[in-house]
């Protein structure tokens, strides 16, 4: 027993030595761009990625600060979501683009599936994004597993670019690149027209945003080492930033009647919204004596004091039936789970489902 | 009086002549090899060979004269251009064409535009002359 006592500490510490020796003459686990680093990049490509974004802060906020020099960007609504599809790969991220906002028209040809591998050769995240085939019928497709399961890849499109994940800093970001070559853009030939195109993309994805750069020029046959015409992007090239949404379930907390309806005491306070985006999202709130009133969740960079100093911040406000009058208003850090605002007898809440 | 009525004849007249001189202008300044040439930026996503399917957009033979959103029913167009009530004359193509995202908030349509008012008129003439 004794002996075991004395051989088993001995046992430990030579271990421990010799994963002291790895340790200390293995490459450190964040080198650039190494294998770990590599993996790291993936999990969080895959965290962050997945879920809804929408740009409608950015459109405000240089509604009401001042455009870019191309002008003001678009509304534009994006949503990401993780698929198990494995006919098309272990890691893969379905992603569809609405012009205008959440309601908004699916824009044709931007129904993708995103293929997400390790390349240890190029040391990159390769993301490989493919048009789906059947376009608007596998709108929204993550939601039934039948259909996913019969997704395919539109062999006309693409297949010959990939995004090359690499960290930087905070971010992970994404350049466009032909597949097996190291060009920073992706060439390609139109299988309607065969006329050649270049597409400049460069995408960064950090836990709460996503910027979107993605520049379409047409090559002119006349001069071919000239980048071609941009038809699809922006001369500026400026990001379409889009901030995450995240939903809300607002409720009116009045002592008397709300939202048309009396409340008994120990009831469920009435739902006003459900689901309510905090990038803009609006319903209706109707008082007694105001019919028709609207309120606004938002989140966005918003300007304080300072003309300097923009801070993530969450708002709602309670507005007048033109939706032109701020009657309350109410702001909070942008992180926060639940806002509310009072207006007369009235408290409006939002709060993050539990 | 006599005067004043030959006046307005030769008023009218000359308005007349004016308004043929412009109208002639605008044809002879229909740059249809322009039009062709700029028209490549479109023929990625439309074609206006007749029969041709839809691509990214829908075929644009004969559109010019059409209402918005009606030229192919088996595209599914934008609710915002559905709903605009457009007829697709030079006025509303040039609007369009000029900036799309802006001249119709909401629209799929994800070309950049042309900004030179020469190179929309040259497409619109090679939109016409294509029926």
């Amino acid at each position: 027993m004794k002996s075991r006592m004395t051989v088993v500490p001995v046992k430990q510490l030579s271990a421990a030595l010799a994963l002291l020796l790895v340790t200390l003459t293995a490459p450190a686990a964040h080198a650039t761009n190494s294998g770990p680093e590599l993996q790291g990049v993936l999990r969080d490509l895959l965290a962050w990625w997945p879920g809804e974004y929408d740009t409608q802060p950015q459109v405000q906020l240089e509604r009401s600060l001042g455009a870019p020099p191309d002008g003001e960007h678009d509304r534009q609504y994006r949503e990401f979501t993780r698929v198990d599809v494995p006919h098309l790969g272990q890691n893969v991220i379905y992603g569809e683009v609405r012009s205008g906002g959440p309601d908004g028209a699916l824009i044709k040809g931007q129904q993708v599936m995103y293929i997400i591998t390790i390349d240890s050769v190029r040391q990159v995240v390769n993301v490989t994004g493919r048009r789906i085939k059947g376009g608007p019928e596998f709108e929204r497709v993550y939601r039934d597993p039948e259909k996913l399961r019969r997704v395919e890849l539109d062999p006309a499109y693409g297949g010959n670019c990939d995004f090359r994940f690499r960290r930087y800093g905070p971010v992970l970001r994404g350049v466009l690149a032909n597949s097996g070559g190291d060009n920073r853009a992706c060439t390609m030939v139109s299988r309607n027209s065969g006329q050649t195109m270049t597409w400049d993309a460069d995408w960064m994805i950090g836990p709460d945003e996503l910027w979107v750069f993605d520049n379409g020029y047409l090559l002119d046959p006349a001069r071919p080492t000239q980048p071609g015409r941009l038809f699809s992007g922006r001369e500026d090239m400026t990001h379409e930033r889009l901030y995450r949404i995240r939903r809300f379930s607002c409720r009116s907390e009045a002592p008397g009647p709300a939202a048309g309806t009396a409340r008994a005491a120990g009831s469920a306070a009435p739902v006003l919204g459900d689901r309510v985006s905090d990038r803009g999202g609006e319903f209706v709130v109707s008082l007694p004596t105001q019919p028709g009133l609207r309120a606004r969740l938002q989140r966005a960079p918003l300007p304080t004091g300072s003309p300097a100093v923009l801070e993530d911040a969450l708002s709602l406000e309670l507005l007048a039936a033109d939706g032109a009058r701020v009657l309350a208003a109410t702001r909070e850090p942008g992180t926060a789970r639940s806002i509310a605002v009072d207006f007369q007898q009235t408290r409006l809440r939002c709060e993050l489902p539990r | 009086m006599r005067t004043a009525k030959m006046k307005a004849v030769v008023a009218a007249l000359g308005v007349l002549v004016a308004t043929h001189a412009s109208a002639a202008e605008t044809t002879a300044s229909c740059d249809r090899e322009l039009g062709a040439k700029v028209f490549e930026l479109c023929s990625t996503c439309h074609s206006l060979k007749p029969g041709d399917a839809a691509r990214e957009g829908p075929n644009l033979r004969g559109v010019l004269g059409r209402a918005a959103a009606s030229s192919d029913a088996q595209y599914r167009y934008s609710p915002v251009l559905q709903a605009s009530g457009w007829t697709w004359d030079e006025a509303t193509l040039d609007r369009f064409l000029a900036n799309p995202r802006r001249a119709l908030p909401g629209t799929t349509m994800t070309f950049i535009g042309l900004k030179l008012a020469n190179e929309r008129q040259a497409v619109i003439c090679h939109l016409r002359g294509a029926r």
